[in-house]
């Protein structure tokens, strides 16, 4: 992070005089009179409007402007625009937004607030679910109280807790409707596909839209899981170019798992990475196409949550953005004691022994390490399908498919997984130790993809990276 | 020659209009002017000059201070105002007043130990946006190169969030780069993204000053 110093004194440029006394006489009035016509040739010279730089991008076109809502329908629009990158820079994107904006708009709408497709037939936007549950203060879920059997740790609330989700997110209940709107408002086509969302794990998706047109795309919310909405065109040109979001489907009478009969979680995480290529940013921005021969993808930005860098660790100099980072992606809890062979255990009434769940996407393109130091996470299930618990195998792709205590999760590109941070205590942690913490335990996460650590080619760590945070003993006040 | 307006001027030969040498007054020896001479002088020269001060003013507006070099961007104009360099620990001692850049040798300081860059460079970058559009500009937009790396750097802080410039509007932005010690002249780019299929515009840096003291006591 870059720390701040004070400000120089920087004087004002002056003109130097020579010191001399200026007397009006007849050279005076020359150099009077010679420096009116430079002057004002130089700034005639200086004054003329350059000429506006223009694409075929920017070419004037007939664009939908907001509509009137459908009750029921979600509204998309896709947009361009630019972004602020975590070195300041400006990046052009392209996003799925809630309303139309503009390329030059400051805040241009290039991704939604979180939408809820409900049983009932409504949309919701709310940046928490479940509706109505209680929302953890900075995305901290208190205990119920201490556990006497295991000192320094805690029982955990079993349904209670509210988790907050990241911009393009769209949540939809089972036996709901997912109806959505897509306007283009790009010189080019562009589409809508929810990745393996149909039966048969299939796409399913608006097929090509035309610049200023729109299409209606509506299925029935498929099993709970995790799954990618982007724009196929040109994969993954499109998708990198910002045109993607994550869609989770829960079961609203069985919200605190992953799907029913599945693993129980405290509260839950939906960590989306991308990754941005500046190349195929700034051909696109100009109105051309990627020919990813010839130009092959080098990404410049690796982005948890469209975070990076000390941004996506909360520790900008923004507080709305270090608030969004803690409520939506840096893990924290108090400890407790989980068993793995059930999740939703109940001990005590109204208690579990869980932890929390992260919902790992990769919408970019490069191969994700997740790697957290402190605790190993519980691999559950892989793009929605659940790991056995024994009798495990390898895939076609040489890795074990079997839910195991993992150092380090392997993501690659339009892959999700779901797994589970226990929240325990550190197994390196002694007695002595332990018992005399009195403060928050932090430990970093990060990508052991190592080039995904930077940003701007080599601002360092300046990529996906996070931290989660082990809280400390509650007072008794 | 103004004097030769007057009444009481007699006709001179002239080289090229300049007479070749002093007119002598006949009474005492001075140059004498008369009262309408007089009045036609300062009215003119006080035209001519507030003109040219104004001429003045916007010419230097244009170019910017002495030493800088303004360059024209797809929306307007950019410009490096001022440059200072700066080591960041207690170390070797700098000249005041000399130049840290530009072929100056710099003494080596002490280093920070995670082996990141020694000396910092702080610039003001002052923007015009004279198209008739809004203008997105962010103090990121603009890296740096030290004569001996390689790599564009990013800026390490900045005073200025991004902001939407208005047509006809200016900004200025304190910008801070980490720079290698070695380092004996830099340059400038600028990304203009208004013309995303234009390279990188480079803007000359002005003269760098050597800062007195130091950014940091200690680096750990």
């Amino acid at each position: 992070m870059s720390e701040q110093f004070p400000s120089p004194a920087y004087p004002e440029p002056v003109l130097q005089g020579s010191g001399e006394e200026r007397v009006l006489n007849r050279a005076n009035v020359l150099k009077l009179g010679a420096a009116t016509g430079f002057g004002v040739a130089a700034g005639l010279a200086a004054r003329s409007t350059p000429a506006v730089a223009s694409s075929s991008i920017r070419a004037p076109r007939a664009v939908p402007a907001a509509v009137a809502p459908i009750p029921g329908v979600l509204d998309l629009y896709i947009n361009e625009g630019y972004t602020k990158m975590v070195d300041d820079s400006l990046v052009y994107q392209r996003g799925f937004g809630d309303r139309p904006s503009n390329l030059g708009d400051k805040n241009p709408s290039l991704r939604i607030v979180p939408k809820i497709f409900g049983r009932d037939g409504s949309v919701t936007e709310s940046r928490s679910y479940p509706l109505g549950a209680v929302k953890p203060v900075a995305g901290t879920p208190l205990p119920a109280g201490p556990d006497p059997a295991n000192p320094g740790q805690y029982f955990i609330r079993r349904n209670y807790w509210a988790s907050y989700f990241p911009q393009r997110t769209i949540i939809a209940e089972t036996g709901s409707k997912i109806r959505i709107r897509v306007f283009n408002r790009l010189a080019g086509t562009h589409e809508l596909t929810f990745a393996q969302t149909g039966h048969g794990r299939v796409d399913v998706g608006t097929g090509p839209i035309a610049p200023g047109a729109e299409a209606l795309l509506e299925f029935d919310a498929p099993y709970p899981g995790t799954y990618i909405y982007h724009d196929p065109t040109n994969a993954p040109v499109q998708r990198v170019l910002g045109l993607f979001g994550a869609l989770v489907v829960l079961d609203p009478e069985d919200a605190w798992r992953v799907s029913p009969g599945q693993a129980g979680f405290e509260r839950q995480w939906l960590w989306i990475t991308h990754a941005i290529c500046t190349t195929w940013t700034g051909i696109e921005a100009a109105g051309g196409t990627v020919d990813q021969d010839k130009d092959p993808a080098v990404p410049r930005y690796f982005m948890l949550n469209d975070r990076s860098g000390y941004e996506a660790l909360g520790h900008s100099l923004n507080k709305a953005t270090n608030l969004a980072a803690h409520e939506e992606s840096l893990v924290s809890g108090y400890p407790r004691q989980i068993d793995i062979r059930d999740f939703g255990e109940d001990l005590t009434l109204g208690t579990i022994r869980a932890g929390q769940m992260v919902r790992l996407v990769n919408a970019g393109i490069a191969y994700h390490q997740i790697h957290f130091h402190g605790n190993h996470l519980w691999t559950v299930r892989r793009n929605n399908v659940e790991w056995p618990r024994e009798f495990g195998k390898v895939d076609e792709d040489g890795h074990v498919a079997l839910q195991q205590w993992e150092d380090v999760v392997e993501l690659p590109p339009m892959d999700r997984k779901d797994c589970m941070i226990p929240m325990k205590r550190p197994p390196d942690a002694t007695d002595k130790v332990w018992y005399a913490r009195t403060e928050d335990w932090g430990y970093p996460m990060h990508c052991h993809a190592e080039m995904s650590q930077t940003a701007a080619g080599g601002l360092y760590p300046g990529g996906l990276v996070a931290h989660w945070e082990l809280k400390a003993p509650l007072t008794e006040s | 020659m103004l004097a030769a307006w007057g009444k009481t001027g007699d006709a001179r030969h002239r080289i090229r209009g300049v007479d070749p040498k002093p007119r002598e007054d006949e009474n005492n020896g001075k140059a004498r002017m008369s009262r309408r001479a007089f009045g036609i002088a300062l009215g003119s020269s006080f035209v001519l000059g507030a003109g040219g001060i104004t001429s003045l003013g916007l010419a230097f507006s244009a170019a910017g201070p002495p030493g800088t070099i303004t360059v024209p961007t797809s929306f307007g104009r950019i410009r490096i105002a001022l440059a200072e360099r700066q080591s960041r620990l207690p170390g070797a001692a700098k000249a005041d007043g000399a130049h840290a850049g530009h072929g100056a040798v710099s003494g080596r300081s002490a280093q920070p130990i995670n082996m990141t860059f020694g000396d910092h460079v702080l610039v003001r970058l002052d923007v015009f946006n004279e198209s008739e559009r809004e203008q997105m500009f962010s103090p990121g937009q603009l890296r740096l190169r030290a004569n001996s790396q390689p790599w564009l750097v990013v800026n390490r802080w900045n005073d200025l969030a991004p902001v939407l410039m208005l047509p006809g509007t200016e900004e200025r932005a304190k910008i801070s780069f980490l720079v290698p010690s070695d380092a004996t002249s830099f340059s400038a780019f600028f990304d203009d993204i208004a013309d995303p299929s234009a390279e990188l515009v480079e803007v000359p840096m002005p003269p760098v000053k050597w800062r007195p003291g130091f950014l940091e006591n200690s680096h750990v």
